[in-house]
């Protein structure tokens, strides 16, 4: 079933398209097209409602999918579309089969993804392996008699005493990882809320059965998946049931499956909220593979941490303690993300860490355990956003960037949980932020109003015509990122600066040599930089393709606007002299 | 060639006519050189030699012998090249000469980029450097030789780092001790008792003779990426805190010390750190692996009655020297807080200790704080600097650091004519104050029930005693130096305890 269309709104899908027809090709389909692709992570509810109905939904995404090329975006992570009773944000899954009705169908989603795929872009969405909600027939089969074949599906035990050294993550929430179901009269084992059940992955049919919803979704042409909470797929006595072998074996039967039956240009990015040396382990090896991407979760608070201290140690200390990983393998960096930056899911170290460093000063304390935005928690300061998304574009790794936060959209505290970060995107200073024709009283959740964030004063159309806009920066920079690849795929070296406030490093490979100097500090900061294996060579600024002084035998000094960051091609060829040099 | 006779001869023949006076002349433009305020008599070169080749390495030791009749030993290579074609930094030079009717330059081997190589090459098994007297040799890590170009590390005080491959680091010694390096008796003890913060050695370059102990000249050791010290991180968070001082309308203590606590660049955290990896080291130095001569002993009240009498001395010397009334003013005040520790019955250990230890001898790097430069005060006897004190003197030169810190980073902000002055000092003691303790505290935690430290209720005392004792260091410093900043180790030492 389509979704319903409101009135007055045609639907957008492209007509005479056959349903199994295979959808258009991407042109020169490179197999690490991740690692060179810019990822945008969006709410289909709270994208763009091509229904009127007040509820975002596909159509209304792929009347959007123009601007999301303008922008210069690779690829879509949907945030979960899957049928589910919402009750966390669709990471509880009722029919892995079907889309939410709200959202549109399969004839949607597979519009979606030619629509995509036609204009070079990519589209994943989030896959929850984990644990179901406790509305699927599933459960409620398994649940039903402990002689139903669906009751191994799931994890039970007649006690609360097994599994004991695994923590409980929702500890404000959930006292134990058992609860008592009085109609199966056992206890059944989940990681995550208690509405949503564990699924038995020694179980082979459960195994078999994944496979298959990932197989459906590829069927499609999804080009691959965000997968929830996988360090939790199995548990075993004695030990945390976290990162456990018999979860990296699944991962990478998994890749085989896909990688061989799927033209290997399907992506697995793992969310493992873990200390990176525990998060290499998703990537597996070059031998046996297993996922494509996992998110870099420390490097996020630290970059917040580094801009309150005025210094680059929080965030070189971690890039030095993040391991290397295989070749094919990438780091999915993002600012913000619908999550809250939490402390639930950092291991000992780092959580102290935090505690010390970062739940102490008061304005931090503010952000912990509470959903802020990037402008937000960035005190909507232009250039302190400009920094951060430099950082973001040039630090290793492949950017995700959330959905608004592009033209600095605020957020609202006040709705609670995660819904402060998801109200409608705000496309126009129209009624609704030109988001929806629905009445408002109809919408989702109502959009930002206030002064300063509000849809009338920040929106798309807006931001689209002002020249010096976040938006028309951003773009701006994403399209110098895109000219060099070494971005993404480059050799990360921090360089020795004197100076604490100023971060300065080296993208570099066969081909390209790029330097990044970042000014951490609100006041201007000076920097000498030991570039001698670069002399006689020039520096070049990428954006306005200006050569600065020859690099020499001493240190090369720079001096950089508060907030502030270059980034410099080292070029090899020859530069034309700029004028007066030569004489002196 | 044949034989020289004398090591100026040597000189002679390698290019330089005068090599005593042109050796003189250098010396006076280094800023490594410690005898600039001082009349120097003459330049005695001790030895010399030369490894031919292109360019020449000829290795010297030289005496300054100075007017009031002390005298200091320097070690200064030299390379020679032929002038034709030549190509050097203007600072390398140390004098144009004649060798064999040819023109040549004579350079400081440490600025000559190949020179240096073969200089370092000494670690790396070429044979010793003979000396007409002796020789050098290198002797430690034997790592393969790798052809990384060195470079010399700008912006250095006292000795010449040479630097290949952002991996190690050629710490160059210029003024000789008489005996082997303080320093690096230090870093080995500290190495073989498991203490890894700091930058471990990995190999020496001695100067060895039949007659005395070898002489250290270059120590190789690690080069610390990505590193800053411990001065520029504090001054980053002052900077922000006098910034916000300014902004905010703060006048009241308490809300001055919550203006400090909640403040961005809080550098507390950091001084937490540093506190537990000093008392880390301590611990190391007051360790059953030490050698024998530099294990710990109990303190008495004969090390307490000595400890007082030095610091009595000093106090009598800045006194003498009568240059500022203030000090003398003080001089009671002192006197008695020095006496006070003469009386303790117990003292905990006396060790070895790091001697010098302030911010800038700390390093921030991606593996935590680093602590450097184990020389020790570098006006005091090599004799005073290996002398067992308590642990407590280190913790008062790095608590006097951060009060030094504050002070500077409010000069830097403003001057003392600023009528903000005042209101902005309350904010930079603030400031000192929230760090030490922070320091202080893991300090006390890390060592723990170790028998280190002297019982609680007398520790204070002593502490006390030591950073009167290193604020008449600074003031005497200050004095000769930058009398503008007297001031700031003044207002330390005229406060009530």
């Amino acid at each position: 079933m389509s979704a319903k269309r409101g009135p007055g709104k045609p639907s957008t899908r492209p007509q005479g398209l056959v349903a199994d027809s295979p959808g258009p090709a991407l042109p020169g389909a490179d197999p690490h097209w991740y690692r060179h692709a810019v990822f945008y992570e969006l709410l289909v509810r709270g994208f763009a409602d091509g229904n009127a109905d007040g509820i975002g939904d596909l159509p209304g995404l792929i009347d959007r999918l123009d601007y999301l090329e303008w922008l210069g975006v690779d690829c879509l992570w949907l945030l979960p579309i899957n049928q589910s009773p919402l009750r966390d944000g669709g990471y509880d899954i009722s029919d892995y089969y079907s889309i939410q009705p709200e959202y549109g169908d399969e004839e949607d989603l597979r519009a979606l993804i030619d629509e995509a795929h036609r204009r070079g872009m990519r589209v994943i969405m989030d896959m929850v392996m984990n644990h179901t909600s406790d509305q699927h027939p599933w459960f409620q089969e398994a649940r039903s008699s402990p002689d139903n074949p669906k009751r191994d599906w799931y994890v039970w035990s007649q006690t609360k005493n097994r599994y004991t050294d695994a923590r409980i993550i929702f500890v404000d929430t959930e006292p134990s990882n058992w609860t008592w179901d009085e109609q199966a009269e056992a206890y059944y084992w989940h990681r995550f809320f208690s509405h949503q059940p564990d699924l038995n992955y020694d179980n082979h049919e459960v195994r078999a059965e994944m496979v298959k919803v990932l197989r459906h979704w590829l069927d499609l042409g999804l080009d691959g998946f965000r997968l929830d909470a996988v360090p939790y797929l199995y548990e075993r006595e004695g030990t945390s049931s976290e990162n456990l072998p018999e979860t990296h074996t699944f991962l990478a039967t998994l890749r085989e499956v896909i990688d061989r039956d799927y033209g290997g240009d399907r992506v697995l990015i793992a969310e493992a909220n873990q200390w990176p040396e525990d998060v290499v382990e998703y990537f597996g090896s070059e031998q046996h593979p297993e996922c494509h991407m996992c998110f870099h979760f420390p490097l996020m608070p630290r970059m917040f941490m580094a801009l309150r201290r005025e210094q680059r140690y929080p965030i070189t200390e971690i890039l030095e303690r993040t391991p290397a990983i295989p070749g094919f393998g990438q780091w999915g960096l993002f600012l913000r993300n619908h999550d809250e930056l939490t402390l639930e899911m950092v291991t000992e170290d780092e959580r102290d860490y935090m505690w010390t460093e970062y739940a102490r000063d008061p304005r931090m304390k503010l952000n912990l355990g509470i959903r802020r935005r990037l402008a937000p928690l960035l005190a909507n300061g232009r250039r302190q956003m400009e920094l951060f998304y430099g950082l973001l574009l040039s630090l290793p790794g492949t950017p995700i960037l959330y959905y608004g936060d592009e033209i600095g959209m605020g957020d609202n505290i006040y709705l609670g949980d995660r819904d402060g970060v998801r109200t409608p995107m705000q496309w126009t200073a129209d009624r609704n932020a030109g988001f929806s024709r629905s009445d408002f009283a109809q919408l989702y959740l109502p959009p930002l109003m206030d002064p300063v964030y509000g849809f009338a004063a920040v929106n798309v159309e807006g931001q689209q015509r002002n020249e010096s806009s976040m938006l028309h920066w951003l773009r701006r920079f994403l399209a110098v990122r895109r000219r060099y690849q070494v971005f993404g795929e480059g050799d990360f070296e921090a360089l020795d600066a004197d100076n604490p406030s100023v971060f300065a490093f080296l993208r570099s490979n066969e081909n390209q040599t790029i330097l990044c100097v970042n000014n951490l500090s609100r006041f201007v900061q000076p920097v000498e930089l030991d570039l001698r294996r670069y002399t006689d060579r020039r520096p070049v600024e990428l954006l306005g393709r200006v050569p600065f002084p020859r690099i020499g035998e001493l240190p090369y000094f720079l001096t950089i606007a508060p907030h502030s960051f270059y980034w410099f091609e080292i070029s090899d060829a020859p530069v034309p002299a700029v004028g007066g040099e030569g004489q002196g | 060639m044949s034989q020289p006779e004398s090591p100026a001869d040597l000189l002679k023949s390698a290019g330089l006519p005068q090599p005593e006076s042109q050796l003189m002349d250098y010396l006076r433009r280094q800023r490594w050189f410690s005898g600039k305020d001082r009349e120097i008599e003459r330049v005695v070169i001790e030895d010399a030699g030369i490894a031919e080749g292109e360019p020449s390495l000829v290795p010297v030791l030289l005496r300054a012998e100075y007017a009031d009749s002390g005298w200091e030993r320097y070690s200064l290579p030299l390379s020679v090249r032929p002038a034709a074609n030549a190509d050097y930094r203007d600072a390398a030079l140390v004098a144009e000469g004649l060798r064999d009717g040819e023109p040549v330059v004579v350079l400081d081997a440490l600025l000559d980029r190949q020179a240096a190589a073969r200089f370092w090459g000494l670690l790396e098994g070429a044979d010793p450097l003979p000396t007409l007297n002796g020789e050098l040799a290198g002797s430690g890590a034997g790592r393969p030789a790798h052809d990384a170009e060195i470079h010399t590390l700008p912006r250095d005080q006292s000795n010449t780092m040479l630097v290949r491959g952002e991996t190690e680091l050629l710490k160059c010694f210029r003024k000789l001790e008489g005996t082997s390096s303080p320093e690096f008796e230090m870093l080995e003890a500290l190495k073989d008792a498991g203490f890894g913060h700091i930058p471990t050695p990995l190999g020496l370059i001695e100067y060895r003779t039949a007659a005395a102990e070898p002489v250290v000249v270059a120590m190789l050791q690690p080069y610390l990426h990505n590193a800053t010290d411990g001065w520029a991180i504090a001054m980053t968070s002052l900077r922000d805190l006098y910034a916000a001082a300014d902004e905010s309308e703060v006048e009241d203590e308490a809300e001055i010390r919550d203006l400090v606590d909640d403040q961005g660049s809080d550098f507390t955290p950091d001084a937490a750190r540093l506190g537990a990896v000093i008392a880390e080291m301590h611990l190391a130095l007051a360790g059953d692996s030490m050698p024998e001569p530099m294990r710990a002993q109990p303190a008495g009240p004969t090390d307490l009655r000595a400890w007082a009498d030095d610091m009595l001395a000093d106090l009598e010397t800045l006194a003498r020297a009568d240059r500022n009334l203030a000090a003398k003013a003080a001089r009671e005040g002192l006197r008695r807080r020095i006496d006070a520790i003469a009386d303790l019955p117990e003292a905990g250990l006396a060790i070895r200790v790091h001697g010098d230890l302030h911010l800038g001898q700390t390093a921030r790097t991606d593996d935590g704080w680093v602590i450097l430069d184990f020389e020790g005060e570098p006006s005091r006897s090599v004799e005073a600097r290996r002398r067992r004190a308590s642990a407590l003197k280190d913790v008062a030169g790095i608590l006097r650091s951060l009060d030094y810190a504050s002070a500077v980073a409010l000069l830097n902000w403003t001057n003392p004519d600023d009528p903000r002055w005042t209101r902005l000092q309350r904010f930079g003691d603030a400031w000192a104050r929230v760090n030490q303790e922070a320091l202080w505290d893991t300090y006390v935690a890390t060592v723990g029930a170790s028998p280190l430290l002297p019982p609680a209720e007398m520790a204070p005392a002593l502490l006390d005693a030591y950073e009167v004792q290193k604020a008449l260091y600074e003031l005497a410093y200050e004095l000769n130096h930058r009398p503008d900043w007297a001031w700031i180790p003044l207002r330390y030492l005229e406060s009530p305890a």
